[in-house]
């Protein structure tokens, strides 16, 4: 036991000023010292490129495995990993000490030193029954697998492909631009997206096509594409750029509904081809979808469009104007100076039918609450964002959640809002959450971002701190792999054991708690590692 | 030994994600950890099985899950298995007579300081009034 | 091919994610901070989550603090700020001054760098221009940001007049957003969810308080936000349709009247409250016209930097980035999305190099 402790050595740092003067490190040093560690006060905070110190420290004592000693979280743990791997050791055979619970508690210098020393000899501990971690280099295909060529999708693969990857973007109908195309003021700007897309080198658009199968994981996903041409491609990562479908809510009335409510798509048709617009219009938002910042963008867009060009009397009901865009507020401050009327509701408006006219009975939000009642030519309805019917064979194929509403569900969204909980495959735009123009744009570029970062460099070197199975405990249970959150664990039917895949696990450990026959371990947080911890510090208090 | 001397041995078990960070933020703002607490840092509080908190009581007197919040898991049900766990550790506790409230899990962000410190304070007062713990294993 | 470095002004959510992407990707990435801690306004801010996370995403600063602190690759400029600036694209140099750590000693050294991101953020509107509310003059009459403060530090939150535990709160919305006669033609868009979040955690400390929020429109960010606003209502949260136009603090027992519609009668009312939190909105900073002087960049009426169109992260200077709230309101989750997106055109303006 003894002869092992001599091997690590013990370097404190960062302790000028009030730290240093509260813990009395060189007695600390010195009771460290007696008890066979190798201890190094390193005389200043060496950050950056004064790793010399620490590294001549190594050297110097034939170290193997050292603990550094710090204060507060800024122990720059990934900084001394690095410092490691340079010198050719593991970095994965150093242990972080933070003292600064010794430094708060203050009251005594010696009490306080005492603690720093438990805490030293606490990380020495386990440091000793730290096995040193493989590290392994993996290359990553430098493509990327777009689905869907609405304007998420568009802006992704030009974004990744001027970024330097290559692209290969599916879509499901025989042209691209999905819904944007179809949109009076985005027409234009979407024509051009297209074309710059069709002139880049490094896209290939697949028309007409669908993914059927995927297989691999992150940076080597195997991907088969059929419809128009089938193919099998190898990809680093997936953006799931899926268009949704908007449903427009359904009347029980008789046949002349139809033409007196339209939604606010069909609007849009109506407005693009020129159409003579009726005298009295009405536009009723939020009734199905409370949630939806899109559709007041439009209406705003549409009303004005249509009091400027024919004159109407237009008049928009709400629940909340969502002007929450670049611009929104001075466009409603526009439409209501045009002279469109705004009336907010808390209650659900009733709709009747008379002969060629809607009658619209609402009681209005603002004092004195009283009933109004409107009659319109023509009820624009804002339609309620669907998923879309391909979503849940999709979601299975990548195996990836969907959320209660049937979108795509995102991993915790404090990662990224785009990612999801599997490495490698991303939702950007609509299929996750329908959302106004800039932040679609902007999540497509993120991701773009995000993929660049991670796939760029085309290898990576992979820590492989990621849960292991061992084959000859493995009894085929499969609990693992419904456990895992990521999907990071697959079953070699050959050796007849699961194994797990390092690139797409996250080391979070749950497999390993989970797994009945205990096969499974995580390398930084073994039992054995847990278990030493508490039975030594617990028993050493008493 | 008195109640009042009496200093319960605790073990913390946080989640790095959320535990680690509050706990530097409440030693930052002067909170100090009575001295028979110890910390065990896991990487998700689904990473606690049920052995390591048995060990903890019987060589402890109370153990302390650190989670992240519902909803809030880096690892999306990581702490949905801890409490599951919990729960299955409570029951073993009532049949073998010992009080369940030596084993609390309590909900943590990454920026809840004053949470960690007010909730590790209560339980070690709460532990001091509930006395020793009879399944602690003989020194 | 430029030298791969990166500078990166602010420190805030938005400029931290860009330093760790661009960092994992390779980039050599310096971050210019003026305070002394990464993390920008939302490291003050508090945790909202009740019986479960409510998605209000600050402790993603502090993550995202240490990961930038922590990175091999990462190099922090504390309280320092930029002087002057030169070259082009690929080959930039920038001039900073920095303070040494001793007390207002200050140095100067120049930095090379590929490209620049500016992510320098906001700042919040000062509730005092809004004379009618009382700020600064009542103390029961608090930012929504004093509060975020109180629940980070103290995790409750008192009147300041007497220590005592407020049991009628009104949220105002809309202070020092869209308010044309302020010149602040904007909506804020941050508001609205922090707002409801705050009133909901006040609900759970507070079980017995009664809390009201003014406000004109409701503006939803993010997934299931309608589902929030229920929880509020049922939590027993009440919506009223109207900013109140004056706070008055007659007596001194802290009370606060506010004159108010009332929601039933249509009548101006005057109603009491313990206390009442201003829901401020960001603003552009004071010293945004300073760098947008220096480096050349265009603002918007408000004094916004601006992008090129849609969210942009071009400014109209080749090699000079934007991201974050610089640009436009943004809440955490887009900023850092946004922070992403100005790694991508940073990628591509490296690739259009080789």
């Amino acid at each position: 036991m003894t002869k092992k402790i001599s091997k690590t050595g013990i370097f404190i740092y960062g302790f000028e000023g009030k730290p240093g003067k509260v813990l009395g490190l060189d007695e600390a040093c010195s009771s460290l010292g007696a008890l066979g560690f190798v201890c190094f006060k390193c005389p200043s905070s060496f950050f950056p490129g004064e790793m010399n110190d620490f590294e001549k420290f190594l050297k110097k004592n034939k170290l193997s495995k050292v603990v550094v000693a710090g204060c507060g979280l800024r122990i720059k743990e990934p900084v001394f990993r690095d410092s490691l791997k340079k010198m050719g050791l593991n970095p994965y055979l150093i242990t972080f000490a933070n003292l600064n619970e010794a430094v708060v508690a203050c009251g005594d210098k010696s009490e306080a030193t005492k603690k720093a020393v438990a805490l030293i000899i606490k990380a020495a501990k386990w440091v000793e029954t730290q096995e040193p971690v493989e590290i392994q280099k993996v290359s990553l295909k430098r493509e990327v697998l777009v689905l869907g060529g609405g304007i998420a999708g568009i802006e992704t693969a030009l974004t990744l492909a001027e970024g330097g990857l290559s692209v290969i973007l599916v879509e499901e109908k025989s042209h691209l631009g999905g819904g944007a195309a179809e949109v009076g003021n985005l027409k234009n700007w979407t024509r051009d997206k297209v074309e710059t897309l069709k002139k880049n080198e490094r896209i290939k658009v697949i028309l007409s096509s669908n993914l059927v199968d995927l297989r691999g994981n992150a940076g080597g996903f195997t991907v088969k594409i059929e419809g128009a041409q089938e193919l099998t491609l190898e990809v680093g990562a997936i953006v799931v750029a899926v268009g949704y479908e908007f449903v427009l809510p359904v009347w029980k009335l008789g046949e002349n509904s139809k033409s007196l409510i339209i939604g606010q798509k069909e609007l849009e048709k109506r407005l693009v081809s020129d159409e003579k617009l009726s005298q009295r219009i009405c536009f009723l938002a939020d009734l199905v979808d409370e949630d939806l910042k899109i559709s007041t963008r439009a209406l705003l867009r549409q009303a004005l469009l249509i009091k400027e060009k024919f004159s109407s009397d237009v008049i928009c009901f709400c629940k909340d104007l969502k002007v929450s865009f670049n611009g929104g507020e001075l466009l409603y401050k526009r439409a209501r100076e045009a002279g469109i009327l705004f009336f907010k509701y808390a209650e659900k408006p009733e709709i009747k039918f008379l002969n060629n006219a809607v009658e619209i009975l609402l009681i209005n939000e603002d004092y004195p609450h009283e009933e109004l009642v409107f009659e319109s030519d023509l009820l624009v309805v804002g339609e309620k964002m669907m998923p879309g019917k391909s979503f849940e064979g999709l979601a299975k194929l990548l195996s990836v959640d969907l959320d209660l509403n049937g979108f795509f569900q995102e991993d915790n969204v404090k990662i990224l809002p785009t990612k999801s909980s599997r490495k490698g495959i991303f939702f950007v735009g609509g299929c996750r959450l329908p959302q106004n123009i800039d932040e679609t744009l902007s999540e497509a570029r993120g991701t773009a971002g995000e993929i660049l970062s991670f796939l760029s460099k085309g290898e990576i070197e992979l820590d492989l701190t990621s849960a292991k199975i061992n084959s000859d405990r493995c009894i085929l249970c499969l609990t693992c792999v419904r456990t895992c959150p990521h999907g990071a664990i697959i079953i070699d039917q050959e050796e007849g054991t699961a194994k797990v895949v390092p690139i797409a696990c996250q080391s979070c450990g749950i497999c390993a708690s989970e797994c009945p026959v205990m096969a499974i371990e995580l390398p930084l947080y073994t039992n054995a590692q847990i278990i030493g911890q508490l039975s030594d510090v617990v028993g050493e208090a008493g | 030994m008195t109640k009042r001397d009496f200093k319960p041995k605790i073990t913390v078990f946080y989640c790095e994600h959320s535990g680690l960070l509050s706990a530097d933020m409440a030693i930052k703002s002067g909170f100090v950890y009575p001295e028979s607490v110890r910390m065990i840092k896991v990487p998700c509080s689904g990473k606690i099985e049920s052995i390591h908190i048995m060990r903890a009581l019987e060589e402890g007197d109370g153990v302390v899950i650190y989670a992240c919040h519902k909803e809030a898991c880096q690892f999306l049900r990581g702490n949905l298995r801890a409490e599951a766990r919990l729960a299955y550790i409570k029951n073993i506790l009532k049949e073998i007579s010992i009080e369940e409230e030596r084993v609390q899990m309590y909900y943590l962000s990454p920026s809840n300081g004053v949470k960690f410190t007010r909730t590790l304070s209560t339980f070690y007062e709460d532990l001091k009034s509930l006395g020793p713990n009879a399944g602690r294993a003989e020194e | 091919m430029g030298s791969k470095e990166v500078v990166i002004i602010g420190g805030g959510i938005a400029g931290i994610n860009v330093a760790i992407t661009l960092a994992d990707a390779g980039f050599a990435v310096h971050v210019i901070e003026r305070e002394t801690q990464l993390g920008g306004h939302a490291v003050n801010f508090a945790c909202k989550a009740t019986e479960k996370c409510n998605k209000c995403l600050v402790c993603l600063a502090d993550e995202d603090t240490l990961k930038a602190y922590q990175h091999p690759k990462i190099k922090v400029w504390m309280g320092s700020k930029v002087v002057s600036f030169s070259g082009k694209p690929g080959d930039f140099e920038l001039r900073i001054s920095h303070t040494t750590g001793k007390e207002s000693s200050f140095e100067e050294l120049t930095l090379k760098a590929g490209a620049i991101v500016i992510a320098t953020g906001y700042t919040f509107f000062n509730a005092e221009e809004k004379k009618e509310y009382g700020y600064g003059k009542y103390k029961n009459v608090i930012t929504a940001i004093d509060l975020e403060r109180a629940f980070r530090v103290d995790g409750k939150i008192r009147r300041l007049t007497d220590g005592a535990i407020p049991k009628k709160i009104a949220f105002f919305q809309c202070v020092g957003s869209r308010d044309e006669s302020i010149g602040r033609g904007y909506c804020s868009k941050v508001c609205c969810p922090y707002a409801l979040r705050l009133s909901k955690l006040i609900k759970s400390e507070i079980p017995d308080s009664n809390i009201t929020i003014f406000y004109m429109d409701i503006q939803p960010t993010g997934k299931d936000f309608s589902g929030l606003r229920k929880s509020c209502e049922e939590m027993g949260i009440k919506f009223a349709r109207n900013l109140p136009s004056k706070v008055y603090g007659y007596s001194d027992s802290g009370v606060l009247h506010v004159k108010c519609l009332d929601n039933e009668t249509g009548e101006v009312v005057q109603r009491e409250f313990d206390l009442v939190v201003l829901s401020v909105g960001m603003s552009p900073r004071d010293d945004a016209k300073f760098l947008a002087d220096l480096f050349g960049i265009d603002q918007d009426e408000y004094g916004f930097y601006k992008g090129r169109d849609y969210f942009s992260n071009l400014s109209n200077v080749p090699g000079v980035f934007l991201a974050g709230t610089c640009q436009g309101p943004k809440d955490i989750g887009e900023s850092m999305v946004h922070g992403k997106a100005a790694v991508a055109e940073v990628t591509k303006m490296f690739a259009s190099f080789s």
